[in-house]
């Protein structure tokens, strides 16, 4: 009896009253938008054209899937943009996690190296691709048909990430493993590829994500640098551009498919606390 | 060598390759200043500076670049910390429910951005759920160009997208606070408002600053929401009018001397407000 009343003082009677309707809200607010694009995919480019347009499809089709894939080589697009967040997560964590380890062990390596990664997070990309395609086209790397310019692009936002976080995570490492290491004849390097690395499996798993889906999701570069072999943020822009919105929304679709990874990657997040716990 | 010699090369050593590649930034800026700043032939010029800074295109974009972002990181700010306060309490299906509030930062920004022109466009779904329901005479031009509006619609899109990462920070720092604390005061009679406003709200600061801060840095850099709701001539920002210049105009020269000037802008912003906050810990 005591406790049910301590519980109920511990809750707002207002929390109590609107939580069950605003949550309905949130849910119509996040997803519903979500649900029109899947709509918009599956029904006839036509019927993005009428007014007042229903919220629920007149037919089904993947007529729009097919049209993209037979004339407008989808299945290139698909690829380039999977290729160059696959490249640019590689050389990302090859470059950053090195890179991370010994800022996390020497101090002046640790100013330099989080300072200049912080530095690339403030940059706005548009200021760097443009002397970026000046720079591609005399080496042919501009509008590549793999990409090659944009991974470079997306190396200036995939290794700070990389950086940044492996630094946090070699920093919670406990030094005194390495030493041990050291004391029984471990190279430097040695220490790093056997004993550092693999103590920080969560880490790289969580910054391959995160790299993979940036480069994934990244628009502002991929428009400037691909004019004509387009990755898919930039498609989805060109095909809104022109009306198409079944297009669109059908390329929408399908780059939403690896964006249920980030919610299941954010979701392990969410219960942080729970996993910092563990390590110790 | 000595081993610690040995070690410290090691550290150098591994450290490099990504240096080097993040010091490549600082020579593509250094060759946007040498372009902003020379003539086809090579020589010195102030041409390029004096044609993009009597552009009435690139002073409208200066005066939303300031007013977009300001108005969206205070609203993100304020949506996120209400929104951090009423999880806060919500414990049943939790881990559902805080995936869901996150979900418009976790879809690509292209598709989140997709969907608001879907609804917000003259022929769109809100417009037909508007008319179809009596709610209006006639379709709403929520993304007209050149109108007061068109900025209230962006200013909300380009909130709602980030306002979850916000909430997160903010609900982090309140998860961390003991619950006794709030039990204590409710005990001493406190009501929900004082709670909110003397202990939780006053304890999450330093957390809502600190989100508030990271979003600044983006939220000036803002370029797909205004781009690709209303095109860069219908409401510019500094990132359009530079891709304008770019790509519309196919004058690299103007595109650098409008990317610089924001770029500038921030670095400056951004070393006085890392200098304030500097000055403040070091305040007793």
């Amino acid at each position: 009896m005591k406790r049910s009343s301590w519980h109920r003082g511990l809750t707002p009677p207002l929390f109590r009253a609107i939580t069950p309707g605003a949550l309905l809200v949130l849910a119509a607010v996040n997803l519903g938008p979500i649900g029109l694009v899947i709509r918009q995919a599956f029904s006839p480019e036509g019927e993005s054209a009428t007014w007042p347009i229903s919220l629920v499809p007149q037919s089904v089709t993947v007529e729009n899937l097919t049209l993209l894939w037979e004339t407008q080589s989808l299945g290139n697009h698909l690829f380039l943009s999977l290729w160059v967040a696959a490249l640019t997560t590689l050389i990302s964590l090859a470059l950053g996690f090195p890179a991370g380890w010994s800022a996390a062990r020497l101090g002046v390596l640790q100013k330099i190296a989080t300072r200049s990664a912080l530095l690339s997070r403030i940059l706005p990309p548009i200021t760097i691709a443009i002397p970026l395609t000046a720079m591609l086209i005399p080496v042919g790397a501009y509008n590549h048909p793999l990409g090659l310019g944009l991974v470079v692009a997306h190396l200036t936002i995939g290794i700070p990430i990389a950086i940044l976080i492996s630094f946090a995570a070699f920093r919670g490492f406990p030094r005194e493993f390495e030493e041990a290491a050291y004391v029984d004849g471990c190279s430097p390097l040695g220490v790093f590829w056997r004993i550092s690395l693999p103590s920080v499996k969560g880490s790289l798993a969580s910054a391959s994500i995160l790299v993979f889906l940036v480069s994934w999701d990244e628009f502002t570069y991929a428009l400037l640098l691909q004019l004509t072999n387009r990755t898919m943020p930039p498609l989805v822009y060109y095909y809104t551009e022109f009306g198409q919105l079944g297009a669109a929304s059908t390329l929408a679709f399908l780059m939403l498919l690896p964006a249920v990874v980030v919610i299941a990657a954010l979701q392990r997040l969410l219960v942080r606390g729970v996993l910092a716990g563990g390590i110790k | 060598m000595t081993f610690l010699q040995r070690q410290r090369l090691a550290y150098m050593g591994i450290t490099a390759p990504a240096l080097a590649f993040l010091s490549l930034q600082v020579l593509l800026i250094g060759s946007a200043l040498v372009s902003s700043l020379t003539d086809a032939q090579g020589a010195f010029t102030t041409a390029h500076l004096a044609r993009v800074f009597r552009d009435p295109l690139f002073l409208r974009g200066v005066t939303y670049n300031f007013v977009i972002p300001f108005l969206s990181v205070a609203m993100e700010a304020v949506t996120g910390l209400a929104m951090a306060l009423w999880f806060y309490h919500i414990r049943r299906g939790k881990t559902f429910w805080r995936t869901l509030a996150i979900v418009p930062f976790a879809v690509p920004e292209i598709v989140y951005l997709l969907t608001m022109k879907l609804l917000f466009r003259q022929h769109g779904y809100l417009n037909s759920v508007l008319v179809a329901s009596d709610l209006t005479s006639g379709a709403i031009g929520w993304l007209n160009p050149g109108e007061g509006l068109v900025v209230l619609v962006v200013i909300l899109v380009d909130a709602w997208r980030v306002t979850p990462l916000v909430f997160l920070i903010v609900l982090a720092a309140l998860e961390q606070m003991e619950e006794s604390t709030v039990e204590a005061a409710r005990v001493d009679g406190a009501s929900w408002a004082q709670v909110i406003r003397h202990i939780q709200v006053p304890l999450v600061l330093p957390a809502l600053g600190v989100a508030v801060a990271l979003r600044a840095v983006d939220a000036f850099r803002i370029f797909a929401t205004p781009l690709v709701l209303v095109g860069v001539e219908g409401l510019p920002v500094l990132t359009s009018v530079a891709y304008h210049y770019k790509a519309d105009l196919n004058d690299p020269a103007g595109a650098n001397v409008v990317a610089l000037s924001l770029a500038l802008g921030l670095v400056v912003a951004a070393s006085i407000g890392s200098f304030l906050v500097g000055r403040k810990e070091r305040m007793p």
